[in-house]
């Protein structure tokens, strides 16, 4: 009985072998980009007054336009997106953009100056998250009607409710906060007086490169060919798989079921190098990692002790045995390398050095901490090469591993000692980090301004001022000035420890070149992906 | 009143056996209401307690406080844990299990579009398992210590001492990367995906349901793998038990008296020996396939069939509390249904159980 079942079995797999083989076999089509990703971070939809993670700002950065964007070669320039040109006036407290004329949204309608100034009262009126960008620039809503509106068809006026740099301006809007949405579409699909938020969620309404067409969470994503786009995307559907799975991106990518693979680990990108079919694009990300020091805790209120932290690591063995290719050494203050003003790295491990200034501020024997840190892949290990760099000059390091959620609840409670955290800025503008690590006014618990600053209980009033200055500073050259002193006073006497910067890796099949990586979610542009 | 004919003793015997079952119904109703109920409670408190803050998922960790206070107002998380547990139940009670953090979209659709890949998978590899399980199980234990025994049960020992993950990673890599007899990961080919209606979710159902052919045989050349490698698993734990019970069933009074009066070896073994464990392996697998429903994360994580574990979960890490409560009533509801089935199986199977 159990041969002829096996015999049976033997039989219909044999049968349906070729047909699975057949399947196996097939090649991505010609007119279809298949991409592998992890998009279970997508949260809430693609609404661009919304969307505030990785998938989301990529998406929506392709599928909608914004007044202006930052240049693709150089990611400290702006260039026009849907305004073909602005200028200032009135000292530097108006910007008046001119729209490009004939530009259509995937309906058909023209995207005129109404559209514009409807997009951005609407991101404030709905006050989601991204609303606090802009929030920040002194945008509130009340006053929505003087800060942007449009003085005829084409023509858009902002005026800055107080005086920022115009970096910070420009960047701001350039982010996916500053998507513009085709009224009358969004309109036709409000209810309760959601501005079309429910039905922008899974649909879209742009003029970009792409339309949304179908979002299944943590499935799918389908984006198609805008069909009014003044830029059409070389190839017509764009499909986003979610494969979680690093080592199963590379197989799928070996065997051609898919075109790009986003999320390869570091062993997955030297087996992909030595194929010959695959091609290596990169781009520094904005995102760092650091080591945070919480000054509430004694031994960490001692500057001698932070400066010894910062030279106990050993960042070079860290990248070199445990993150290569994806996590560079970059041991410089709040601004990632890639960002414009960036002072250079300067720390490296110095044993002598840091045992030294341990044994100046009276712990020549070091103490013990704890060390909160994710427990996924780099952050356990990376924790560990910490742990084992720190007992190297005294100091007895308990590591904590928790999920990211449970990490970062922590260290927004001010809970942690030591704590291994990510970092990445919205904006190539420096006023976004600067603002974030150097101002704390109120250490209190009830602080309205629970910056990063204030996280670590780091205080110090001038750093604040300088900061604050620095944002608000008109020119150009001068306020470049004020960031270098800043991120140098930085690195001497904040409780933060900048050990590793991001680098975006993406691999393709040969056949479908045309991915622009632009270092952050919002710059990564699909629309030159072809397929030969 | 018509009826049959009866002594007076005979009708009253009835009632009472009526009585008596009605009174089995709604003390297991009840109890199934304390469990579900039980379930939900301990979930919300649980949920409610971890030290993850949900807002984080929503809004991101660079939210300004301000804009944090009014999403956990609107979450309705400034309330005591009493009053948020009493609202929730109050919408339970009218069948809504609020709305998920993470997608955005209510909890109970978010379980229609997972949980059909779940069932799919788990009820294709249960299948598979039983058919070749518990044969084998029961083979193993007539030829005890022979060959066949050993390979058998060194073969389950691989399939419950290895790690799924490795065992899913190691099949990708033999029969798609290197034969290319198996398709890769997903649930569909990219020219099939969107081309068939939801109609109950699971995709090789609906394609055959909707008479597209071709899609059906994708979709199940795509099933094929995470279905087997589950099968593997489920089926080594199946051999085990079925062979434990077995050789207990073997070793009793009444199979020697079958074979002293000369019965056949088959009908010993199909028969008198299935027949007295059949109730038991019912029992069994029931809380198996149970297990298997509840999802299989790395299965699902490494072939990207997001089904209900992997919900669960992810949800779970994020705080996304009516996410979690949802597939956990879901996953208990399940539960409560199997054993239910598993009961009146061992009824039907095991006179002793009546």
């Amino acid at each position: 009985m159990i041969n002829r079942r096996s015999l049976l079995m033997s039989a219909a797999a044999l049968a349906a072998a070729p047909s699975f083989a057949r399947i196996a076999s097939a090649a991505t089509p010609g007119n279809i980009v298949v991409m592998a990703k992890s998009i279970i971070d997508v949260v809430n939809g693609f609404d661009p007054a919304e969307a505030y993670v990785g998938t989301d700002y990529e998406i929506t950065s392709n599928v909608y336009r914004m007044l202006v964007t930052l240049d693709p070669e150089d990611g400290t320039k702006y260039v026009g997106d849907l305004a073909e040109s602005w200028k200032f006036s009135d000292g530097g407290m108006t910007i008046t953009f001119k729209l490009k004329p004939g530009i259509l949204f995937e309906s058909g309608n023209p995207v005129t100056a109404e559209d514009v100034v409807f997009s951005l009262h609407r991101l404030m009126k709905l006050n989601k998250y991204p609303a606090a960008d802009f929030a920040q620039l002194g945008w509130t809503i009340d006053k929505m009607d003087e800060i942007v509106h449009a003085a005829d068809e084409l023509t858009v006026v902002h005026r800055l409710p107080e005086a920022r740099a115009h970096g910070t301006v420009l960047n701001t809007l350039a982010t996916p906060r500053g998507c513009v949405v085709d009224k009358a579409t969004v309109l036709s699909h409000e209810v309760d007086g959601d501005f079309g938020n429910e039905w922008l969620k899974t649909h879209s309404a742009g003029a970009g490169a792409y339309r949304l067409v179908e979002w299944r969470p943590s499935d799918r994503i389908i984006l198609e060919a805008n069909p009014n786009a003044e830029f059409p995307p070389a190839v017509p559907r764009l499909l986003i798989r979610n494969v979680p799975d690093p080592a199963t991106q590379l197989l799928l990518l070996q065997k051609g079921d898919i075109d790009v693979a986003r999320n390869l680990g570091s062993d997955q990108i030297k087996t992909a190098r030595d194929n010959p079919d695959l091609v290596e694009l990169s781009a520094d990300s904005t995102a760092q990692m650091n080591l945070c020091m919480n000054m509430a805790m004694p031994e960490l209120q001692n500057p001698k002790v932070i400066e010894a932290l910062k030279w106990a690591v050993d960042c070079e063995a860290i990248a070199k045995n445990i993150t290569p290719d994806i996590w560079d050494v970059w041991q410089a203050s709040f601004l990632p390398r890639n960002v414009r003003g960036a002072v250079p790295s300067m720390f490296q491990k110095d044993v002598e050095k840091a045992k030294a200034l341990l044994a100046e501020a009276g712990y020549p024997d070091g103490f013990s901490i704890t060390i909160d840190h994710f427990s996924s892949w780099p952050w356990a290990n990376v924790a560990q090469a910490i742990q084992a760099d720190l007992a190297e000059v005294g100091i007895k390091a308990e590591l904590i591993a928790a999920e990211t959620g449970q990490v970062i609840t922590k260290y927004r409670a001010r809970q942690h000692q030591l704590v291994l955290i990510y970092w990445a800025t919205n904006l190539y503008d420096p006023d976004y980090n600067a603002r974030a690590w150097c101002i704390n006014t109120d250490d209190s618990d009830d602080s309205p301004l629970k910056s990063q600053a204030w996280r670590n209980h780091f205080v110090d009033e001038e750093m604040s001022e300088l900061a604050d200055a620095a944002g608000k500073e008109l020119d150009a050259d001068k306020r470049m000035e004020m960031y270098d002193k800043l991120q140098r006073d930085f690195m001497a006497k904040a409780p933060v420890s900048w050990l590793l910067q991001l680098r975006e890796i993406a691999m393709h099949r040969k056949e479908a070149p045309g991915l622009h990586l632009g270092g952050m979610a919002y710059l990564n542009r699909f629309g030159g992906i072809s397929k030969s | 009143m018509t009826g049959p004919d009866l002594p007076p003793q005979g009708w009253s015997r009835l009632a009472s056996g009526a009585l008596a079952r009605g009174g089995d119904i709604a003390s297991s109703l009840l109890g199934i209401l304390v469990t579900l109920f039980g379930l939900v409670l301990l979930t919300f408190v649980i949920g409610r307690t971890m030290p993850i803050d949900p807002v984080v998922a929503i809004i991101g960790d660079k939210a300004p406080p301000g804009v944090a206070e009014r999403i956990r107002e609107e979450l309705g998380l400034d309330r005591s844990l009493i009053e948020q547990f009493w609202i929730y139940l109050m919408k339970l009670l009218q069948g809504d299990l609020g709305t998920s953090v993470m997608t955005g979209q209510a909890v109970t659709a978010d379980i229609l579009q997972f949980f059909p890949s779940t069932l799919e998978l788990a009820t294709s590899a249960m299948i598979v398992a039983l058919l070749v399980g518990v044969p084998l199980g029961i083979l193993a234990a007539a030829r005890q210590d022979s060959i066949f025994d050993n390979i058998v049960r060194v073969i389950s020992l691989l399939g419950y001492s290895v790690p799924v993950f490795v065992l899913a990673l190691v099949c990708l890599l033999v029969f798609y990367a290197k034969l290319g007899i198996a398709p890769g990961t997903g649930s569909q080919g990219i020219v099939y995906q969107g081309m068939v209606p939801f109609t109950t979710g699971m995709i090789v159902l609906d394609a055959a349901l909707d008479g597209q052919w071709d899609a059906f045989w994708d979709a199940l050349a795509y099933l094929a793998m995470p279905a087997f490698l589950l099968a593997f698993i489920t089926m080594s734990l199946i051999v085990r038990m079925t062979r434990a019970f077995m050789l207990e069933a073997l070793n009793g009074e009444y199979v020697t008296a079958a074979r002293a009066k000369g019965l056949s070896e088959a009908r010993i073994l199909w028969r008198h020996g299935l027949g007295n464990i059949a109730g038991r392996l019912v029992t069994v697998i029931a809380v198996i396939y149970a297990g298997l429903l509840e999802g299989t994360v790395l299965t699902e994580t490494v072939f990207s069939r997001p089904g209900l574990g992997f919900y669960l979960t992810r949800s779970l890490l994020n705080a996304d509390m009516n996410a979690v409560l949802g597939a956990t009533l879901v996953i208990g509801v399940i539960y409560v249904c199997l054993n239910l089935l598993a009961d009146l199986a061992q009824r039907l199977l095991d006179p002793r159980a009546r």
